[in-house]
């Protein structure tokens, strides 16, 4: 079968040159140092440029000066080689900085300080020089203030919805306003097969096509000139880089050197326009494009998708035809890895804190199945996770699918990967996925070859389903359920002691453990519809700035010849809600359950007051509160409830049309591909929302963390790992399309030996038997990471898994620093 | 209906057996072991466990005692245990947990569920692990609830006992182990009546008939030695210890299992344990020792003769040796 291994990975020894197994080349080793190393900046290259082009443009129509502004900045960017690189590439003029996005990001810079008021921030400080922080403020910003997308969003969203939602834990919407064109999953498998002249050409066609007479196809032609123009200009940025690289060349005098420098040239003038040759190509490819999609979006959260599968063939013929050895093959990926670590997250405070670490999602997939539902492991499968394994580096971020026929050996590698403690890789299940994808309107080959962004929501290359991602807070659902929709006066924020949702009554009045779940359900159902309206306004602001590369390079944007957020997207669920609290909730129903209707050892009030005082003076009720079942102990009283609120959750969004949908003229309204979607994987917002949340019948005090992603809270699965996967494999995976993020703690030495391996694999494997979405592994060593809090200086490089993604330790605050130490460690003393 | 009394059930158990096991902690115990590590589990009966870092000094306890065990002294709640009768009231009010009974009684059926719960987990080797206390105390309950785990639910199974039985009750619960793991603690009957509390007579009788009588080509023996420095640690009880294992001729390995004293707190916690004798030792058996005993006891090997279809070969009958892991097989959890 064409797809199987032609390396054992036991050969690996016989093809390894001078590196040791799952060694690191100098070459590497020397830049991902200088990568650590780096301080994390800004460059304002794109932002002159854009403030520039808009300025001189402005009666154009938005398709165009958008193009006009990319165009400008690809071919007038200073370039920069770093020494040693192989693949080359900068999407800024220093190694790791941001180019800045005013018309997205200016709002929330000024509202912090400007630039200067960035680099002593908590979360995500960046770096700048006192030139650019003046530049900025008084050459850039004055023009854009007024032009973001949360400036419109603010002068057109209901102000009493704005109210509600922005700075009250309670549904939020500023990251969708803070970073601009997430979840994107370009079309790879078709860019490495056909090359961007291939875009071009097709773009071309369609425009020489157009049907000036037909109303319907009006503006079109517009959207079509802009994508030729900005594909020429990433052709000729592919050449500027061959005659950066080729001068180089001529003044070195090193021969190994001047050669190296050649070959690079030679690459870069053949790639990403036409379709590469060789897997150095492949790879050199894709960041060429990266880079001018991050001077279009701001993304975050691109990933690579199934690479072991759209680099197969090329590397299957390189090694083949003697080109390359695995060795080289290895290097390469790890110079690729190093690579990303360029592009970081860059968002305000709040969302920094929702998504802490620096991380940005640049999710490489590897397993699965193939077409025709069979394992597609292959040589390259296991590569890319050897790789991964030596890169102590903090993206891209390694995913696994695990279908039934994937073989036990191949995620016993990954489980080796895990070992080393950096939270990679994270699993995705593939029966509950491809399902999922299904639902979703793709058909069975596509679901079959389903990919994944962002923490672990899923969809198909070219063709994401997941839109700008919004919260739902379940435990304030709880909380505000007792308090008839007055948010409690003594949290932080807005609108204390003021009614932020609808009203669900006096509590004591309620008859039957029922009311009260109806009003958990009636605060959920408010967070949805407010949220809802609001991406209506945001969706309009996006038809100002068009993304670009995003609508090249997605579907189905050049076929109908409209951007991606103007009815270009081929199917995308917008919006998606992301529910955060949800082991808070089952277990505050629970508490209310049984110690107010079922063992009827409260009143009713007597919750309610002792939950009013925050516990203060009332420890005796807290700790009955405490007593109750808890989700995450395969304990059905609390699991049932849980069940019922994630299947009101998800029947609740599936009514709604995306909001998208309204743009497709395909679509009918009903159509499901254009539904909202859910998830449960709110990364680590679970500390700030905890900040905006009150005490809890759970027994959680005001202001503590809220539980951590789909799982228990954190100390109150008991039971063990098992009972606990057991708990959450009783919600219907089938049914969230954005993903479920489970973590779960293990010490290392439960991967020390093979027998030990083989008991994490069995835990692995019963997990997805039970139809888990998705699963991660954070290897804890409780007396490192206090050590780490410590003496952070020890300990740069040290990474933990979050939730859905990996982050440094030591770049954390404090705060969710000791969430994450608190989470559960499972061993059996 | 035939009742079995259980202080603790402990799922994902990694080192008790093989794969992942559900651990069944069975109450009361024949010995008192001087280290013993689960010292609430040494009386067969229901009993009163009292957490004092739980407690939130609510008094509802001493309102309650209708003895005054639980009392009131300079702000602190105690537990005067010569006034305890154990009538649990005090149980009943505390809200924290704090005061909890020790020991619960469940039907083969309801046991079984529980453990039928991780069978996705257990893929063939792993399964339940019945420990305790020791198991074969309650000989007749066990042995009908291991039955049912082989033949209803095709779990395996397997034991940590002291073997301190009669032949006939221990033989109505070994009929269904897939795994022993027994416990040797010292060779010498006058010592080992010191150190337990038992004749070691009875022990090594049954170990060696259970050697001849099952077939170990398709059962597992292990053999393990807590090694309590200074007391049962000398190279002369090692050793007569691994000759008479090497007689056996079916031990697949001895496991060594370093002294520690993480127990020692629940002492203080139950009425019955007296307080723990063994405060002079270090809290962990040094490693130094452990490896020279290792040595000692490999240099006696190879354990397993190999009988019936197996594929033979000098791997087969080498027997390694566990020790020195942090997590502590057989412990339960303290709090």
């Amino acid at each position: 079968m064409k797809n199987k291994a032609i390396l054992h990975a036991t050969d690996e020894q016989k093809y390894f040159g001078q590196t040791t197994v799952y060694g690191c080349t100098d070459r590497v080793r020397k830049l991902m140092a200088q990568m650590h190393d780096a301080p994390y900046g800004v460059c304002l290259h794109r932002a002159r440029c854009f403030t520039e082009v808009y300025q001189a443009n402005e009666d154009e129509p938005p398709v165009m000066k958008k193009a006009m502004a990319v165009v400008k900045t690809l071919d007038t960017l200073p370039l920069l080689y770093n020494e040693g690189e192989l693949i080359v590439g900068q999407r800024s003029t220093k190694l790791k900085s941001v180019p800045l996005h005013p018309e997205v990001e200016t709002w929330w810079i000024m509202e912090e300080g400007g630039l200067k008021g960035l680099t002593t921030r908590k979360f995500s400080p960046c770096t700048s020089t006192p030139e650019e922080q003046r530049e900025f403020e008084e050459e850039i910003a004055p023009y854009w203030e007024k032009r973001t997308l949360m400036a419109k969003f603010r002068k057109t969203c209901p102000q009493e919805i704005q109210d509600k939602i922005i700075g009250t834990n309670f549904g939020e919407v500023s990251f969708a306003l803070a970073v601009y064109g997430t979840h994107v999953h370009l079309d790879w498998p078709e860019i490495i097969a056909k090359g961007t002249n291939a875009y071009k050409a097709y773009a071309q066609k369609k425009l020489d096509e157009h049907n000036y007479y037909d109303l319907e196809e009006r503006g079109k032609e517009l959207f079509y000139k802009a994508a030729i123009l900005v594909l020429e200009a990433m052709e000729r940025f592919s050449h500027r880089w061959a005659e950066f690289m080729r001068e180089k060349a001529a003044v070195a005098t090193d021969p190994t050197l001047k050669k190296e420098y050649e070959e690079i040239a030679a690459i870069c003038d053949y790639v990403p326009h036409n379709a590469p040759r060789t897997f150095r190509e492949a790879l050199q490819a894709i960041w060429l494009v990266v880079c001018a999609f991050y001077n279009d979006s701001t993304g975050p959260l691109l990933a690579y998708g199934r690479m072991d599968q759209y680099l197969w063939p090329l590397y299957e013929k390189d090694i083949r035809e003697g080109i390359m050895t695995r060795a080289e093959a290895m290097e390469l990926l790890q110079l690729f890895y190093i690579k990303t670590n360029n592009i970081f997250l860059f968002a305000d405070s709040d969302t920094a804190q929702h998504l802490a670490g620096n991380a940005t999602f640049q999710n490489v997939l590897v397993g699965g199945c193939d077409q025709f539902g069979n394992d597609a492991t292959n040589d390259l499968s296991y590569l890319i996770v050897e790789a991964h394994m030596d890169a102590h580096i903090l993206q891209p971020s390694l995913c696994v699918r695990v279908n039934r026929k994937n073989p036990d050996q191949f995620l016993l590698k990954t489980l080796d990967c895990v070992a080393g403690g950096t939270g990679f890789p994270s699993y995705f299940n593939d029966d509950p996925c491809i399902s999922v994808m299904t639902r979703y309107g793709n058909d069975l080959k596509a679901a079959y070859n389903y990919s994944c962004t962002g923490c672990e929501d899923i969809g198909r290359p070219g063709g994401f389903n997941w839109g700008p991602g919004q919260w739902v807070n379940f435990a304030a659902a709880a909380e505000l359920a007792l308090n008839n929709g007055i948010r409690h006066a003594g949290l932080p924020g807005r609108k204390g002691g003021e009614r932020i949702s609808v009203e669900t009554g006096d509590p004591r009045q309620f008859k039957t453990f029922e009311d009260y779940m109806n009003a958990v359900k009636a605060h959920v159902a408010a967070q949805i519809d407010m949220v809802y309206i609001a991406s209506q306004y945001i969706v309009a602001t996006y038809q100002d700035y068009p993304l670009m590369v995003q609508s090249i390079f997605m579907n189905n944007c050049l076929q109908r010849g409209l951007p991606y957020h103007s009815g270009g997207a081929r199917g995308s669920n917008t919006p998606g809600y992301s529910a955060v609290g949800m082991a808070d909730v089952a277990d505050a129903c629970a508490a209310v359950k049984k110690l107010v209707f079922d063992d009827k050892v409260l009143t009713m009030d007597q919750l309610c007051t002792a939950i009013d005082a925050n516990f203060e003076g009332y420890e005796d009720i807290r700790q009955m509160c405490l007593a109750c079942p808890k989700w995450g102990n395969d304990d059905d009283y609390v699991d049932a409830l849980e069940q019922e609120v994630i299947d009101y959750f998800t029947t609740y969004i599936l009514q709604k049309p995306g909001v998208f949908c309204k743009y497709d003229p395909e679509q009918e309204t009903a159509s499901i591909r254009h539904k909202c979607g859910a998830s449960t994987s709110p990364v680590s917002g679970n500390v700030p929302y905890g900040q905006g949340t009150w005490a809890l019948a759970s027994g959680r005090k005001a202001g503590e963390p809220l539980g951590d992603a789909a799982g228990a809270y954190m100390g109150m699965d008991i039971n063990g790992p098992t009972a606990a996967v057991r708990s959450y494999g009783k919600i219907d995976n089938n049914t969230i399309s954005g993903g479920s993020t489970i973590n779960m703690y293990i010490q290392r030495e439960n991967l020390a030996t093979p027998e030990a391996k083989e008991k994490v694999l069995a835990l692995l494997r019963g997990t997805f038997a039970l139809g888990i979405e998705h699963i991660q592994f954070n290897v804890m060593d409780k007396k490192v990471l206090a050590d780490a809090q410590k003496n952070p200086g020890k300990y740069p490089t040290l990474m933990v898994r979050v939730s859905g993604y990996s982050a440094y330790f030591v770049e954390l605050d404090t705060s969710l620093q000791n969430a994450i130490m608190e989470r559960t460690q499972h061993d059996i003393a | 209906m035939e009742k079995g009394m259980v202080f603790n059930i402990q799922r994902y158990s990694l080192h008790d057996g093989a794969g992942l096991r559900t651990l069944v902690f069975m109450k009361g115990c024949p010995l008192r072991c001087l280290w013993c590590a689960n010292p609430e589990g040494q009386p067969p009966q229901k009993t009163l466990f009292f957490q004092e870092k739980k407690c939130c000094g609510c008094r509802k306890c001493v309102e309650r005692c209708p003895t005054g065990a639980s009392a009131e002294r300079s702000g602190l709640i105690v537990w005067d245990k010569t006034r305890c009768t154990e009538c649990m009231e005090c149980v009943k009010v505390c809200p924290t947990g704090a005061r909890s009974v020790c020991g619960r009684e469940y039907t083969v059926a309801e046991l079984a569920s529980v453990v039928e719960r991780d069978s996705i987990f257990y893929r063939g080797h792993g399964g339940v692990t019945v420990g305790g206390g020791e198991p074969l105390l309650q000989a007749d309950f066990v042995s009908q609830f291991l039955k049912a785990c082989k033949e209803e639910y095709a779990i395996n199974t397997a034991i940590e006992t002291s073997s301190y039985a009669t032949w006939e009750k221990a033989s109505s619960v070994f009929d269904y182990v897939d795994i022993f793991q027994m416990d040797i603690k010292h060779m010498d009957s006058a010592e080992h009546m010191r150190l337990t509390g038992v004749p070691n007579a009875p022990i090594l009788a049954n170990i060696q008939r259970v050697a001849q009588t099952y077939d170990f080509s398709k059962r597992t023996m292990i053999i393990r030695v807590p090694v309590i420095p200074g007391l049962n640690s000398s190279e002369e009880n090692i050793a007569a210890t691994a000759e008479f294992v090497r007689r056996l001729e079916v031990v697949k390995r001895v496991e060594l299992l370093p002294y520690h004293s993480y127990g020692a707190a629940k002492y203080e916690r139950t009425k019955w344990s007296g307080s723990y004798q063994l405060n002079a030792l270090a809290p962990t058996a040094p490693d130094e020792l452990m490896e020279r005993l290792a040595a000692l006891v490999r240099s006696f090997g190879p354990y397993r003769k190999d009988r019936g279809l197996r594929r033979g070969g000098a791997e087969q009958c080498r027997s390694p040796y566990v020790y020195g892991t942090l997590s502590v097989p057989g412990h339960a959890a303290p709090d």
